[in-house]
């Protein structure tokens, strides 16, 4: 029978009427291939189902954060497991069966089905079985997403989201998160601004999430250090009542680099009082706050006198060049009332000893720094941040000066290991060239001792996490 | 009615901004179709959901009509907007975050989203989709098939880099 027929995926969602249904019936009964096609668009129906709600369960993440009406949405989805554990499966079930197809087609030749059934017996050596719809929500996989143990790549060399993910022609596949590099250290001499724009996604969070409690640790360009950081709240002071956004930076020693500095930098947006939020209904159930700033820039300048070099964690997709940061032209997010941004840097000292991730950088031969490139100011950094109200196209500007009081992160605040604890979290899952001396077991100390009232129960949920991610990199 | 709001408001306006392309109108759209719905009295409609996504529908085109009418008498206003606003999908899944599934469904035609949302997310039948999109089952039915069928090779496509089995079995 002719495969590509609609009635046939009708039949497959279950559409036709009792005459039609019998009469493809018995065409399928007499056609492997009609079969096989119906068992695929079954499957691809189940994986949209599952991506649908998966979504939904995003977005009741996002708005349980800043409105409690909409804190209800969990009667759409009856199965939780099913969602939070059966998804990734049947994701990595699907994909195991479009590459065989694939494999059998462009591959240039073709696995029959007794093969591809004969390989789900050995799944050492093929680990590509087609498991059946019942197999897919049932079973662990044999197929692991996260990559094989890749040989540890030469500095600066470019690593595919899966480790060692090379296909035949040598070339990296990089599609499906967006491949990027992590921030390097910059020296502050040269580069004295770094710029970004906020990023208040949190996506990425729900989505290794769903990994590791599916059973699999995530790929690494799934993890967004940035949109970890900020799923969490932290306890910023509310801004002056003239500013939108309150400007706070506290600065301790880097916990997985002793001798680095870890700065972190957040903003919070002005409150806005109830009854203008609740202005209309699809807002309240929607969770999406009044603007109260659009196309908010960050600018950070670095004191080259006291900052030998420093890294952005994170916001690898969010950079603006310096230039950006004045030009009204170019836009950035916008953020609600009562939103947070967080953002980290790592910095490390002019003298100071640089861990052996900072490459080191000669002594330029033919430029002389200008007499004023050091100033003599004892401010290590000055927070700049541009942002246009809501109804404005012309931007404003917010300026703070921060000094490093020297603080050790034994004393910091339980925020900033929190904070700390989620980074490095993100740069265990990338296996990031950053790493430092942090491991897992040091990440859960630091999360215990940031975890503070945590009234929501977000903090113990990471902590719970990063239990289970030490059980799956321990394998 | 606070059951079909907590039910439907979410999937409401990710089909409105797919339409509108906008989040502040679909939100609009939105509220428009709940006040609607309880000053009709259709809350106690059989099918809440084909009468909800018809509406909503109707009220998002509107909406897009209007302003391809003011639009087109401002021009610098059209390429402003141009320039700053991506295609309706691709601002959605901006915004919604989406898993890589939801992304290449954002690659398909609107109306094949369309449909695909309708009958994934929202669990309708063929007969009600058509109902809601003017069309009939059959063609629904066209839709539906090809979506999926181009969901499928896309897959086939970029769900190499999500597999680290692919280098080894190319090589057996």
């Amino acid at each position: 029978m002719n495969i590509d027929d609609s009635k046939l995926t009708a039949y497959a969602l279950d559409e036709l009427d009792e005459a039609e249904r019998a009469a493809i019936a018995q065409e399928v009964a007499a056609s492997p291939e009609a079969h096989r096609e119906i068992q695929e668009t079954q499957m691809m129906a189940r994986l949209l189902r599952a991506e649908f709600a998966a979504e939904l369960e995003h977005r009741q993440d996002v708005d349980a954060t800043s409105k409690p009406l909409s804190a209800n949405l969990s009667d759409i989805h009856d199965d939780p497991w099913f969602w939070s554990i059966a998804r990734p499966l049947a994701i990595a079930a699907v994909i195991a069966v479009f590459a065989v197809i694939g494999l059998a087609i462009f591959g240039g030749y073709k696995l029959h089905q007794n093969e591809i059934a004969q390989a789900s017996r050995h799944p050492t050596n093929l680990p590509l079985a087609a498991p059946s719809d019942a197999e897919a929500e049932t079973t662990r996989p044999m197929i692991a997403l996260q990559p094989p143990a890749a040989a540890q790549p030469e500095f600066g060399e470019e690593v595919s989201p899966g480790g060692d993910l090379r296909t035949q022609n040598g070339k990296f596949d990089t599609s499906d998160y967006g491949h990027f590099i992590e921030n390097p250290f910059l020296p502050a001499l040269d580069n004295p601004l770094s710029t970004f724009s906020v990023d208040v996604d949190t996506a990425s969070y729900s989505i290794l999430r769903r990994f590791i409690n599916g059973g699999s640790l995530p790929p690494k360009d799934a993890v967004r250090i940035e949109e970890m950081i900020n799923y969490f709240t932290y306890d910023y002071p509310p801004p002056k009542a003239d500013e939108p956004f309150s400007i706070n930076v506290d600065i301790a020693s880097c916990p997985w680099e002793k001798t680095h500095r870890l700065v972190r930098i957040g903003l919070k947006g002005r409150e806005i009082p109830d009854p203008v939020v609740k202005k209309d209904v699809a807002q309240q159930i929607d969770g999406t706050p009044v603007t109260i700033a659009k196309d908010v820039k960050i600018q950070v300048e670095f004191n080259p006198a006291l900052v030998g070099s420093y890294r952005l964690i994170g916001y690898e997709k969010r950079r603006l060049r310096k230039e950006d940061f004045n030009n009204d032209k170019v836009d950035a997010d916008e953020i609600g009332a009562g939103h947070m941004v967080t953002a980290l840097y790592e910095v490390v000292a002019v003298d100071g000893a640089a861990s052996p991730s900072v490459p080191p950088v000669d002594p330029l031969k033919y430029s002389v720094p200008p007499e004023n490139a050091r100033s003599n100011s004892s401010e290590m950094l000055t927070v700049k941040l541009r942002y246009k109200k809501p109804e404005s196209d012309k931007s404003e500007l917010l300026e703070r000066a921060v000094v490093d009081d020297g603080k050790q992160f034994a004393n910091a605040s339980a925020d900033f290991k929190f904070a700390a604890a989620v980074a490095e979290f993100g740069m265990l899952l990338r296996d990031s060239e950053f790493k430092g001396s942090g491991t897992m077991g040091a990440v859960l100390q630091w999360a215990q001792e940031g975890k503070s009232a945590d009234t929501n129960g977000y903090r113990a949920g990471f902590l719970e996490l990063v239990r289970k991610a030490e059980a799956l990199k321990r394998g | 009615m606070q059951i079909l709001l907590r039910r439907f408001e979410i999937p409401l306006l990710q089909f409105a901004t797919r339409i509108t392309g906008d989040r502040e109108r679909a939100r609009d759209v939105v509220q428009e179709t709940f006040v609607k719905l309880q000053n009709n009295g259709a809350f106690q409609n059989p099918e809440p959901a084909t009468w909800l996504f018809t509406v909503c529908r109707n009220g998002a085109l509107n909406v897009c009509r209007k302003e391809k009418r003011t639009q087109y008498l401002d021009e610098e206003l059209i390429e402003a907007r141009e320039a700053e606003q991506p295609m309706p999908f691709e601002r959605l899944e901006q915004q919604e975050a989406a898993g890589f599934l939801l992304r290449i469904v954002a690659t398909l035609p609107p109306r094949q989203q369309e449909v695909i949302q309708l009958k994934f997310q929202n669990d309708l039948s063929y007969q009600q989709i058509a109902e809601i999109t003017k069309t009939t089952a059959n063609n629904v039915g066209v839709l539906i098939h090809t979506a999926l069928k181009t969901l499928r090779q896309r897959i086939r496509q970029r769900g190499k880099g999500f597999c680290s089995f692919y280098p080894r079995t190319s090589e057996t």
